[in-house]
């Protein structure tokens, strides 16, 4: 009797379909005109089947959404052409948390041991928050033009932050108050990604300069580009499990796929409508499957580990940034 | 009453996922089937899964349901715990939510479950051993399909091809290629194989535990089986783990066998005893991170652990705890 | 006590002119007759229809159309609905009330990225966050309470106007968005409560349309120009800010929208309505910069360029406007080189002719997603597609709107030198002229391209040959050499003296090309014999002296004089002078 009530009470908690969840990120479309009312909707898209269906969290006009990522308890982060947006309530609702001074906010980070605390990499600079977006604040690269394509925070070390600008990669260790540069510089950085497995790995995907990979937290870079023979790298994703494989997104190239940590890379685009990737995902808990979302192209889908794919959804959308919880 | 400390119990958990669910210090699971102190109607000691980051020591936590006789777990890797699965008498309990919601997802005719085993590449894709067969569940175990009939103790997907199977069971090592939709006896053909464990690169690298007849090796998928005896002194053996990083160090546990370790791949064994209370090991997990730490879940003492690749042990809490299972993850 | 009797004096002043404008009386009223016939989904109709008393139930369906409407961009929606529901609330049924409120809840306005799309945007915000104030943050779209709406857009239309007041617009001179730039302010100086917004909004009235009158001819914007469509840079009366000239300073004598040829592409637009009905008057000073042209002058400007976010070395690096303005027409240019993504227009002469196509220039077409990269934060490889979906000329080799690194000027009066210096490899790599047909003479003699419009002579002397290409309106004069320059000689009837006389002048000019092949360079000898010297790297001078650009002012001519920076904007007329002190939020007459 005793157990069969815990059995019942504990059955009847679970929470629906939660396991996942994918963002999708739609900037534009090929199909949007201006100054016409049905354009298709773009904005934040929500998964959580694993890419089998999508549904359309919240702001449906085009506001330039450039990346979005759910955090914990329903809190959603966007990066927009209005500013940095936050939700409370998985998308119902949103506020802009930047004011005037903060607009084309193409990615942001979570510091992993602060939810409180959020980094922007905007076309004019990285700005910050502490308190969860009441108020935000410029952490001046020291760059005349500070444009930055993405921000990360270390997550085994949440005062040191990454951020890929025009001149190369530049490094905080005082959770960005004063940079530095690393020793990747003269190198426009598109892209920073940390090895999900060792914090020590990072990888930068480039304009025009390919993969580099660093195994001491960004000190030393050593370039790993073998069989990249496109070397604008938009996205990179390592797999969740196994980092000796990843893969890169490129600008004309479609996807390449590494199986030895960066030793050589493979072409693996077979199906991928348009060769213009600019986001990577691999499921953490479906690591077979695999998102790229492309430039005008829409949003892609390999079900057997990014050797072929399948258009998904948003035919001829702009799939600028993709994220998991 | 019961369901507010369900509540509570998950709220805990859930507090607990987001204060260390994202450092890189990895996660202890545990599976606790019953302990010793278990007085059938009294307010007993929780059973069932309880956690921890090894910082924490001798501190576990709770997850899920209390009270049941949880055989085995498994944790999907690489999400931070958000997806487990505990076995146990009552069926097989998920969560998907990091323990903060759980579900039974086994009907009436699914029971005795001792094994879990998931698909690395797609959390989808479960199976489970139970004591009438193998079950194999396309949906995270919403709907599930028998296919193998018999006693299973071990179930595990190849790390490296997950349409190959391999499984432990009374009649025999069996291995299916079609992702356990049919199976196959392998060369090993003794009675009541319990545990399969495969080497961690080498896909084809096999080590076999068994009751009553030691540890056998097989270095091409199961076709062919060779004895290891060398330093063996022991008969059954209920665990076997590579260090996920240096496989030459594999450890070995059974009745009354204490902890057994080879530093040669599986070749040759070393008994490394010392502070077991008990001596019936169930469970061995390595840790990815730092592997010279390593886990041993006893029948009756709980937790053991070793900060030195398995030379000194010492107990590290759940005391009286039969420990069925042990996992490490991210 | 000496300042606030000035104060009163200028108010006095003020709302004397506000009573007293013949001109705009008459046009504004014919104009509202106009636009309240109309029967669109447009906020100008809708404020026309009610004020006029014309229509008010039909108003009234238009609004709540327009509470529904999803067309229009967020930043043009926000403006112009709670300026068409400020000019006419007092007439409006409860129901229509609480729609327009629940508009600005439900309505996720875009902020949009360019300088006028951020005017329009927060003007809309100001006025909606004032109407509606002590409001909560789940009652407005973007989440934020009425108080931090208002105060986020005081702020930055502050800093917009002291910005424009300083270093000069980004979209500087543009006879398309200049219209985005005087409605909002139109609606701002009218229902803006706080008295300093208010007159900051008027003084911005004054000095965007004194920077027009002063390029302003019979209705064209002469001159360089930030931003422009194709359309009206092959056909100046066919732009919008033809409808302010006429509203404004009464130039054209024409009704714009009543004429097929200089039909504006936004009919229905009808901002001017909003001008029509506000009660910002034109200091009259200003009307007279725009329409006395008894003596020709030249006039210079700085500008700045809209914000570089990468591939640059500067934010707004400036911009140097030379602007040389007769009777009959104008000669204007840019400096040259990347100054705006996509709609630039380098220079041009525009003649008061009266005849729709009624100008001539030449420019490189250039594009490439380097250019569009420095402005927009998309992937430098993929943003030439992109903006082509927008601006579908942008990747075209005969569009009419270019800016380009390849392309410089040197002006000096009526004399321009274009240099071109296209680099081995570009997507179009061709010089482009536009010659209108209805030219009373085209020909070519000695080197030069001759025309003639009505009284007014051109002279085109392009360094190397080009070929002839006959289109709709036009010729298309099209050089395919990577290194070329044109000379330009304008001339008048009342400069000099006849169409012969202009081509007999022309044999005194003296072109010495001897250091073109080396170091891009020309010598030229004008008409006045002035020596101009002119090289690609910048070198200008003039009979020997160097001409620096930096020595042009914010606004240096004989009726506007700014120091670049120091926000305070003189006009001057006939002896008499006015000051808009943006420092002090001051006039001074």
């Amino acid at each position: 009797m005793f157990i069969m009530l815990t059995v019942l009470a504990v059955a009847g908690a679970e929470a629906v379909g939660q396991t996942e969840t994918l963002v999708m990120s739609v900037l534009s479309s090929r199909k949007h005109r201006l100054n016409v009312s049905d354009n298709p909707v773009v904005g934040v898209f929500v998964s959580t089947d694993g890419g089998e269906t999508w549904e359309h969290r919240g702001w449906k006009e085009y506001i330039r959404t450039f990346y979005t990522e759910a955090a914990s308890d329903g809190v959603i982060w966007s990066a927009c052409g209005n500013g940095v947006l936050r939700s409370d309530d998985g998308g119902k609702h949103w506020r802009i948390t930047t004011g005037w001074r903060i607009t084309e906010v193409l990615k942001i980070d979570c510091d992993p041991s602060d939810p409180s605390t959020v980094y922007a990499a905007t076309a004019y600079g990285i700005f910050k928050t502490a308190d969860s977006g009441e108020t935000w604040e410029e952490k001046p690269l020291g760059l005349k033009l500070p444009f930055a394509s993405d921000v990360l925070v270390d997550r085994s070390d949440s005062r040191r932050i990454f951020a890929a600008t025009e001149e190369g990669l530049l490094m905080s260790r005082d959770a960005g108050e004063t940079w530095a540069p690393t020793a990747l510089q003269a190198k426009q950085i598109r892209v920073i990604v940390q090895d999900p497995v060792r914090p020590e790995v990072l990888w930068v995907g480039t304009e025009n300069d390919g993969v580099f990979r660093s195994s001491d937290g960004g000190r030393t870079w050593m370039q790993r580009s073998a069989g990249l023979r496109h070397q604008t790298v938009y996205a990179i994703a390592v797999h969740p499990n196994n980092p000796s494989i990843l893969y890169a997104g490129t600008h004309g190239g479609g996807v390449y796929i590494t199986v030895n940590g960066g030793e050589r890379w493979t072409r693996s685009s077979k199906g991928l409508g348009i060769p213009v990737v600019h986001c990577l995902l691999v499921m953490k808990t479906r690591p077979n499957v695999v998102f790229a979302g492309t430039l005008n192209g829409g949003l892609y889908r390999s079900t057997d580990g990014g050797r072929t794919w399948k258009l998904n959804s948003q035919d001829q959308g702009q799939i600028w940034g993709l994220s998991t919880q | 009453m019961v369901i507010r400390s369900v509540i509570i119990a998950g709220l805990l958990t859930c507090l607990m996922v987001s204060l260390y669910g994202q450092t890189d210090e990895p996660t202890v699971y545990v599976s606790v089937f019953s302990t010793k102190l278990f007085v059938v109607g009294a307010a007993n000691p929780q059973t069932g899964m309880f956690f921890q980051k090894p910082s924490e020591d001798t501190v576990w936590h709770h997850t899920g349901a209390k009270n049941i006789r949880a055989n085995a777990l498994a944790v999907f890797p690489g999400v931070n715990g958000r997806i487990r699965y505990t076995a146990s008498g009552n069926g097989l309990h998920r969560t998907r939510d990091g323990g903060r919601s759980w579900k039974i997802t086994t009907g009436w005719r699914i029971t005795e479950i001792w094994a879990v085993a998931l698909d690395r590449t797609d959390s989808m894709n479960v199976f489970i051993g139970t004591a009438y067969g193998i079950y194999k569940s396309t949906d995270m175990g919403d709907t599930w399909k028998q296919v193998f009939t018999g006693f299973v103790s071990c179930v595990i997907v190849d790390r490296f091809d997950p349409s190959i199977l391999y499984a432990a069971t009374e009649i025999g090592l069996y291995k299916s290629t079609d992702r356990g939709e049919t199976w196959k006896r392998t060369g090993l053909s003794i009675d009541r194989t319990r545990t399969v464990t495969q080497h961690p690169k080498d896909p084809l690298t096999l080590l076999a535990g068994t009751e009553n007849h030691g540890i056998y090796a097989s270095s091409n998928g199961g076709k062919t089986w060779e004895k290891r005896e060398a330093g063996i002194d022991h008969a059954t053996f209920y665990t076997i783990a590579y260090d996920p990083r240096d496989p030459s160090i594999v450890y070995a546990g059974g009745y009354a066998t204490g902890v057994y370790r080879s530093t040669d791949g599986g070749t040759s064994w070393k008994r490394t005893c010392q502070g077991f209370e008990i001596e019936h090991i169930h469970s061995i997990a390595v840790d990815p991170v730092h592997p010279n730490r390593v886990y041993a879940g006893t029948m009756g003492a709980g937790v053991y652990r070793s900060d030195d690749k398995g030379e000194t042990w010492r107990a590290v809490g759940l005391p009286g705890a039969q420990v069925g299972r042990i996992v490490i993850e991210r | 006590m000496k300042l606030l009797l000035l104060a009163a004096v200028c108010f006095v002043l003020g709302s004397c002119t506000a009573q007293d404008d013949p001109v705009f009386d008459v046009r504004s009223s014919r104009l509202l007759e106009v636009v309240s016939a109309e029967n669109e989904v447009s906020p100008y109709v809708i404020a026309a229809k009610v004020r006029t008393g014309r229509d008010l139930a039909g108003a009234c369906l238009l609004l709540d159309s327009l509470t529904r409407d999803r067309a229009m961009g967020g930043m043009f929606y926000a403006y112009s609905l709670i300026g068409a529901y400020l000019f006419t609330r007092d007439a409006l049924p409860d129901s229509l009330h609480a729609k327009v409120r629940l508009a600005f809840r439900d309505r996720t306005m875009y902020r949009g990225d360019t300088e006028n799309h951020w005017v329009m945007y927060y003007t809309g915000l100001y006025l909606a966050a004032q109407t509606w104030p002590g409001e909560g943050r789940d009652t407005w779209f973007n989440g934020k309470s009425s108080e931090e709406n208002f105060q986020e857009a005081a702020e930055w239309l502050g800093h917009w106007m002291t910005t424009s007041a300083t270093i000069g617009q980004g979209e500087f001179d543009s006879p398309t968005y200049i219209t985005t730039f005087l409605t909002p302010m139109i609606v701002l100086h009218e229902f803006a409560e706080d008295p300093v917004m208010k007159k900051r909004a008027g003084m911005m009235l004054d000095l965007l349309f004194a920077d027009f009158a002063a390029e302003h001819l019979e209705g064209n914007y002469g001159g360089g120009h930030s931003r422009d469509y194709p359309e009206d840079i092959i056909n100046p009366l066919g732009a919008p800010s033809t409808m302010w000239a006429w509203l404004y300073f009464g130039k054209p004598e024409f009704e714009q929208w009543e004429e097929a040829r200089f039909r504006p592409r936004n009919r229905g637009g009808w901002e001017t309505a909003f001008g029509a009905l506000g009660s910002y008057r034109l200091p009259p000073m200003i009307r007279s910069i725009a329409t006395d042209r008894s003596e020709p002058y030249v006039h210079t400007e700085t500008k700045r360029v809209r914000n570089v976010i990468r591939l640059g070395t500067e934010k707004n690096p400036p911009v140097y406007k030379y602007t040389y303005v007769t009777s009959d027409y104008i000669l204007g240019s840019l400096h040259g080189g990347i100054l705006q993504p996509i709609q630039q227009h380098t220079w041009d002469v525009t003649f008061a002719s009266g005849r729709p196509n009624n100008t001539i220039f030449t420019l490189h077409p250039y594009a490439s997603g380097k250019e569009l990269a420095m402005f927009f934060p998309e992937e430098i490889k993929f943003l030439a597609d992109e903006v082509d979906r927008y601006h579908l000329v942008y990747t075209s080799p005969d569009k009419w709107n270019s800016s380009s690194p390849y392309e410089r000027t040197f002006q000096h009066r009526n004399t321009l030198i274009v240099l071109y210096n296209i680099k081995e490899g570009e997507m179009h790599p061709h010089i482009d002229g536009f010659f209108p047909k209805n030219l009373d003479e085209r020909m070519e003699s000695a080197g030069w391209i001759l025309c003639r419009a009505g009284k007014v002579y051109v002279a085109l002397h392009p360094v190397r040959r080009g070929q002839w290409i006959e289109e709709t309106v036009n010729w298309r004069w099209r050089s395919h050499q990577l290194k070329n320059g044109v000379i330009v000689e304008v001339g008048s009837e009342r400069e000099d003296g006849s169409w012969e006389a202009f081509r007999t002048s022309l044999a005194t000019t003296r072109l010495d090309t001897s250091a073109f092949n080396t170091t891009l360079s020309l010598s030229y000898r004008n008409r006045q014999g002035v020596d101009l010297r002119f090289s690609f790297d910048g070198t200008r001078m003039v009979n020997g002296k160097e001409i620096h650009l930096t020595d042009y002012g914010f606004f240096e001519g004989p009726f506007l004089q700014s120091e670049r920076g120091s926000g305070r904007i003189t006009m001057r007329y006939k002896g008499r002078s006015r000051t808009l002190d943006f420092n002090t939020t001051e006039i001074m007459e």
